[in-house]
């Protein structure tokens, strides 16, 4: 396309809305992807829903791995500035029309109106300063739960969220942690902690798996909620995205801005999608159903593009370079690598008034590094690649049941959780004595089902099992179930991303360099979480189960990257301004999750629908007034 | 059935799988614990042996090699840019461009070090093809040997491979019988759980059956499905809770931690 306003590097929950909102709002609009388009073989099968997908090999095991990373990409790793990073498989969210939406596990959690006021709120209880002398530097969001509310409403209607809202609110004020707190004035104004905007969808159904850590959430004396999930609830006849914005617009909370009161007809068209079938090949899949089952920017906000003619998106497109002219300090538009051959790659370059980067916060900050002078692109104060955030995957607790509960389990239902708790969202460092304890930040727990076998078997026969002894081992995950916490992982200036000095990707570029450890409040975790991960499943050891469980580990990073591009209000202390534009380079925005200040204790994608949607619209505001950003 | 494999390959690839994956032994000594999920199997009541090669799994095989031989060509082109990291690149003049930057002069290219290829179990990247193409001599040969001294006992020839102590692996060569073993036990999971494998059902999903796995290419469910299996589960629980509370079960091998990686890759 010639001369567009816009060009959005990346497709996924940031990416792929921002694109469209822009688009829909007239603007012209360039997409580009680094990956293919997956879906698209799918979208033209005249099966409903194609078993194509339904490859566990394919989509968990393969090598190369092309729908996170790009053939001959790569990240290096280390845990501190004083090792010599290692070549790394990690880190990667999704490579191909749609990103990590695609193949995201479908947990659709808004933030807390506290994870904005954190900073705060950890003053106000006298924890600020000690959470400094160990190295972390958090700050409150410039903006609160309020600013981003109707856009959690609207996004939860693109993602078709399952979900019982009653249930959350319950499982949120009767958590101890809330009780707590709940007579603090910045707790109790830091937002709407009693959203009353129905999900669009009902609940997912109750799994087996869902069942055992529900009664085991209860057992430990706290609530259980059905998982919010992206997906169009299993028994519907099917989903009217235009149905649910109009919704969403007649709950707007707060001023309304222009294009939210067009009539929903005008923002979406008729399009229908059909409901999830519990297949199980889910997280990391691509969804087998040609009309959107699974949420995510390429069965809703892409796929709208798509219909329009001042829109365009181009695949296999990897973007090295924003252009930058110094005299006027703003991007002029990206280079690109046309990989559609990767064996003989075509530079392009496709300039436009506005870049919107969107890459996940690791890419991103490697394309800005990667951009303008030799600092990086936005860079002047060192903060580009700053405070990268990861939630504490790995922590977690295994229950396996007894032989006779072989075949009980059926992890093959639906998607990877089923059931959660909010109640260790915060947890006390004195279990025994919580009012003499103190809070600290938790995350999200969820049940999770055992969906791969294959997977599961060859990692035994890496791990040294063979013959009868593998065959023994494979039983085991039949009947075996876990529960995780999406422990929040706070920001520290000594986590970062940077450009690899060494190694290079097929290209000759630098790989993005990764440089993260835990700190005393993720040790902190490890120490009074598991024992709380372990006790829900306690009533089970009657029947003879055995428990395990484990901490986070610094290898399982990836899915949900954060930080990296902090937004603030203070040019000096964050990279993007509260409306996720650079402080620096005024035409360039990052919308990706790279903005977060923090990380919360929960699945990031809502959030960054929502944010991209806010963004977006504050843009067509600001253009649509004449203003020049 | 392909072309890639001979007949006395075939023969003793079948045999080999057969002793790396016991499964007689294992449903016998399994059936102690839990009653067969589908008693009326053909392997079991029918009177026919579950093998690998029955699941169809020496045919996929053989299918596999063909099917990924183009990955020797990607193996080939990253080596070829280890050798020359910068040669692709797109700028004029990526060693200024690196100076500016501060990087090092002397790049490296890690993608077969960062696990984005499929690396064999001496950790160096592999084509299928290539791979067990060099290992074919040696396993006619260590078959020949065997034979010469009488019927092979597949079981012990079989240990033998996967521990580097067969006294039939040719010597005086690199190649070690484990690596071969261990990659071939690999290939031949992924073909008796994966479902593309082309035998006729239920013998397609004999080891998923056995296993009691539900997982099926094409599954999908309502509501009812998943009452009716929490319905039968609680039933179970409550059962057993009633019943004197049982040892805890023996674990064979310690259960990898929560969120482990995924094979050599750490990953979410």
């Amino acid at each position: 396309m010639e001369n567009p306003d816009f060009v959005i590097v990346g497709s996924s929950g940031g990416g792929g809305t921002i694109s469209w909102l822009l688009a829909k709002a007239g603007f012209k609009v360039v997409v580009l992807e680094q990956g293919a388009d997956w879906a698209k073989p799918l979208e033209d099968d005249p099966l409903k829903y194609n078993p194509q997908p339904h490859d566990e090999y394919r989509f968990r095991l393969e090598r190369p791995e092309l729908k996170r990373r790009p053939r001959g990409d790569y990240t290096t790793r280390r845990a501190s500035d004083q090792e010599t990073a290692a070549p790394f498989g990690a880190a990667w969210t999704g490579s191909m029309l749609g990103g990590g939406s695609v193949i995201w596990g479908t947990w659709s959690f808004r933030a807390l109106p506290i994870d904005f006021r954190l900073a705060t709120h950890f003053k106000v209880n006298g924890q600020l300063d000690q959470l400094k002398q160990e190295g972390y530097d958090i700050p409150d969001w410039p903006i609160g739960y309020k600013d981003m509310e109707p856009f959690y409403n609207v996004a939860e209607t693109l993602l078709a969220v399952s979900g019982d809202r009653n249930a959350v609110n319950q499982g949120i004020s009767s958590s101890a942690w809330y009780k707590a707190f709940k007579s603090q004035d910045h707790f109790a104004h830091a937002g709407n902690w009693k959203p009353d905007f129905a999900f669009p969808c009902p609940p997912y159904p109750l799994t087996p798996v869902g069942h055992l850590a529900s009664e085991g959430f209860k057992t430990v004396g706290w609530s259980s909620v059905p998982l919010p999930s992206g997906m169009v609830a299993p028994g519907s006849s099917s989903y009217k995205t235009q149905e649910a914005i109009e919704e969403a617009q007649e709950h707007w909370v707060g001023d309304k801005p222009a294009f939210w009161k067009q009539s929903a007809s005008k923002i979406w068209s008729e399009r229908v999608r059909d409901a999830c079938n519990m297949c199980g090949f889910c997280g990391e899949y691509l969804c087998w159903g040609k009309n959107g089952p699974k949420s995510g920017s390429r069965a809703s906000t892409l796929k709208e593009l798509a219909d329009l003619p001042n829109a365009e998106i181009i695949t296999d497109a990897r973007v090295f370079e924003v252009m930058y002219d110094p005299r006027n300090r703003r991007a002029t538009g990206v280079r690109y690598l046309d990989t559609t051959d990767p064996d003989k790659p075509v530079t392009r370059l496709q300039k436009a008034r506005y870049v919107i980067v969107s890459c996940g916060a690791v890419q991103s900050a490697r394309l800005l590094l990667m951009s303008g002078p030799p600092g990086g692109l936005g860079n002047r104060h060192g903060k580009v690649g700053k405070y990268l955030m990861f939630h504490l995957f790995g922590l977690g607790a295994t229950a396996v049941f007894p032989a006779d509960f072989q075949g009980l389990l059926h992890g093959e239902f639906g998607h990877t959780g089923n059931t959660m708790t909010f109640d260790p969202y915060f947890i006390n460092d004195k279990p025994s004595d919580e009012t003499h304890g103190k809070w600290w930040k938790g995350g999200t727990m969820v049940s999770t089902a055992k969906k791969n076998p294959l997977e599961n078997a060859t990692l035994k026969l890496q791990g040294g099992l063979i013959r009868l002894d593998l065959l023994q081992a494979m039983e085991i995950y039949n009947r075996s179930m876990e529960v995780r916490l999406t422990g929040d992982d706070l920001p520290m200036a000594r986590n970062y991303v940077d450009l690899d000095p060494k190694f290079v990707d097929e290209y000759g570029f630098p790989v993005a360099r990764i440089t993260r450890d835990f700190g005393e409040n993720e040790r902190r975790m490890f120490v009074n979480g598991r024992p709380l991960l372990e006790k829900v499943f306690e009533p089970y050891k009657a029947v003879g189960a055995t428990v395990t469980s484990s901490d986070g580990s610094l290898k399982l990073i990836g899915d949900h990257q954060m930080g990296t591009c902090r937004m603030g209000d203070d040019p000096t202390q964050s990279v993007v301004h509260p409306f996720c534009r650079m402080h620096e380079v005024p035409n360039v925005f990052v919308v990706d999750t790279s903005f977060m200040p923090t990380g919360f204790g929960l699945n990031p994608m809502v959030t960054v629908v929502a944010n991209a949607l806010r963004v977006g619209t504050w843009i067509v505001d600001q253009l649509k007034k004449g203003s020049e950003l | 059935m392909g072309n890639l494999l001979d007949v006395d390959l075939r023969s003793a690839l079948e045999n080999i799988a057969s002793a790396l994956f016991p499964f007689a032994l294992w449903m016998q000594e399994k059936d102690t614990r839990f009653a067969p999920p589908q008693p009326d199997a053909p392997w079991r009541a029918g009177g026919e042996q579950l093998t690998p090669a029955k699941i169809g799994a020496v045919d996929f095989f053989e299918a596999l090699l063909q099917e990924t031989a183009a990955d020797a060509g990607l193996i080939e082109r990253f080596q070829n840019i280890s050798n020359a990291p910068l040669q692709f690149s797109p700028l004029a003049d990526a060693a200024t461009w690196r100076r500016q930057r501060g990087l090092d002069p002397a790049p490296s290219f890690g993608a077969a070090q960062s696990d984005n290829l499929l690396v064999g179990f001496d950790g160096r990247p592999i084509s299928r093809m290539q791979f067990y193409a060099d290992y074919w001599p040696l396993l006619k040969q260590a078959v020949q040997t065997a034979v010469a001294q009488g019927t092979i006992d597949w079981t012990t020839f079989t240990e033998g491979l996967l521990i580097d102590q067969s006294v039939f692996w040719p010597t005086n060569q690199p190649l070690k019988s484990s690596n071969f073993a261990k990659q071939f036990a690999r290939d031949l999971l992924y073909a008796m759980m994966d479902m593309r494998n082309n035998a006729p059902e239920p013998w397609k999903f004999a080891l998923l059956i056995e296993l009691a796995e539900g997982r099926r290419v094409g599954n999908a469910y309502v509501s009812a499905d998943t009452q009716a299996a929490v319905d039968k589960l609680k039933s179970v629980l409550t059962a057993k809770l009633r019943a004197p509370a049982p040892s805890p079960p023996v674990l064979p091998h310690a259960i990898p931690p929560v969120g482990s990686p995924r094979v050599g890759s750490p990953h979410t």
